[in-house]
């Protein structure tokens, strides 16, 4: 193996990096621009691995390893996004010195509630009938048992339990 | 082979090791006892790979070693990153929860809302970052730390080359 082989994941990162920025900032939503870039990337690594002519067993880590780093890039930006504590970052920093109330005035629980019914209701996952919300799909409702089950084995215990409907 | 092979035995390693502390004891600061159990196990691998030459599918170059330091690395993120959701509670896991429940006759945003305001969902975070010492609390304001200051103007910096909002 050479030194461009071993940073094969890190080119396929970057050029995903790189096509997020410009996708997004041409007006493609950030979830498109995400997915496109992704999978531009990995075909990169994959391409790239494969004319290198690393064996097999080397062109899967490599495409694992983009593939950990892409997730760890998709959650980077899915932080900046919906993060709470990302946001009372920023809040503090526009603001300065802020108290309690100040911060509430700012970003309060409404907001917080109101950004997550809108995009669980564009995604299809909840539906809205007269006025009541309920489930839209059983995928969401799975990954949702999956994480509380993780929860479980993990920690032992959760303060949410999520039932079928 | 090398990468493959090695990358996932430590890297389950890690795993077990954090299963098994868990379980008997939870860390007050969970994420930073993860990321240093996560890089102590992979730490050591490397280290143990380096000076004990008579173990199978040993990486042996400068670039097979740094490769399967970047399959560890990349991983432990991704698990480190995912974990942050299972620590906390998102507030979208549980109006999930609650709508679910709820069944087929469905929940009103009033209900929702009844569970749902600001001291489950900022007061605690806000408690968070000062845990995190991202921020201080002084004469009952609250500022940004240094720690909090760095990642405040990196997640601006990127949230502006996005040309995306504040979030949250």
């Amino acid at each position: 193996m050479n030194w461009f082989q071993a940073f094969l994941p890190v080119y396929g990162l970057a050029a995903d990096m790189a096509l997020v920025v410009l996708l997004s900032r041409c007006g493609f939503s950030l979830l498109k621009s995400v997915y496109a870039a992704f999978v531009c990337g990995l075909g990169l690594v994959l391409a790239a691995s494969w004319f290198s002519g690393a064996a097999f067993p080397q062109l899967l880590a490599d495409s694992l390893c983009f593939a950990a780093l892409g997730y760890g890039f998709f959650h980077f930006l899915n932080m900046g996004e919906t993060a709470r504590r990302i946001r009372l970052l920023l809040e503090l920093e526009a603001g300065g010195q802020l108290a309690e109330a100040e911060i509430l005035s700012r970003y309060s629980a409404k907001d917080i509630v109101d950004v997550r019914l809108g995009r669980l209701l564009r995604n299809g996952q909840i539906k809205e009938l007269d006025g009541r919300y309920v489930i839209g799909g059983s995928a969401v409702l799975f990954m949702a048992m999956a994480l509380v089950a993780l929860k479980k084995i993990l920690l032992g215990k959760t303060n949410v339990e999520i039932s079928g409907a | 082979m090398k990468t493959l092979f090695w990358g996932n035995l430590l890297f389950a390693a890690g795993l077990a090791l954090h299963f098994i502390w868990w379980r008997i004891s939870l860390p007050v600061r969970q994420a930073k006892a993860l990321g240093l159990l996560l890089a102590a196990v992979s730490v050591s691998g490397l280290a143990a790979l380096y000076f004990f030459t008579a173990l199978p599918f040993r990486p042996e170059s400068g670039p097979e070693f740094f490769s399967l330091a970047l399959y560890l690395a990349a991983f432990s993120l991704a698990y480190l990153i995912t974990y942050s959701a299972v620590e906390v509670d998102s507030p979208s896991l549980v109006m999930i929860s609650r709508i679910a429940r709820s069944g087929e006759s469905g929940i009103s945003r009033a209900e929702l809302d009844a569970d749902m305001g600001d001291e489950v969902l900022v007061l605690p975070r806000m408690a968070d970052l000062l845990t995190d010492k991202m921020a201080v609390l002084e004469n009952g304001c609250y500022r940004l730390a240094p720690k909090g200051v760095l990642l405040a103007a990196f997640f601006r910096f990127s949230r502006k080359a996005l040309k995306a909002g504040k979030g949250g």
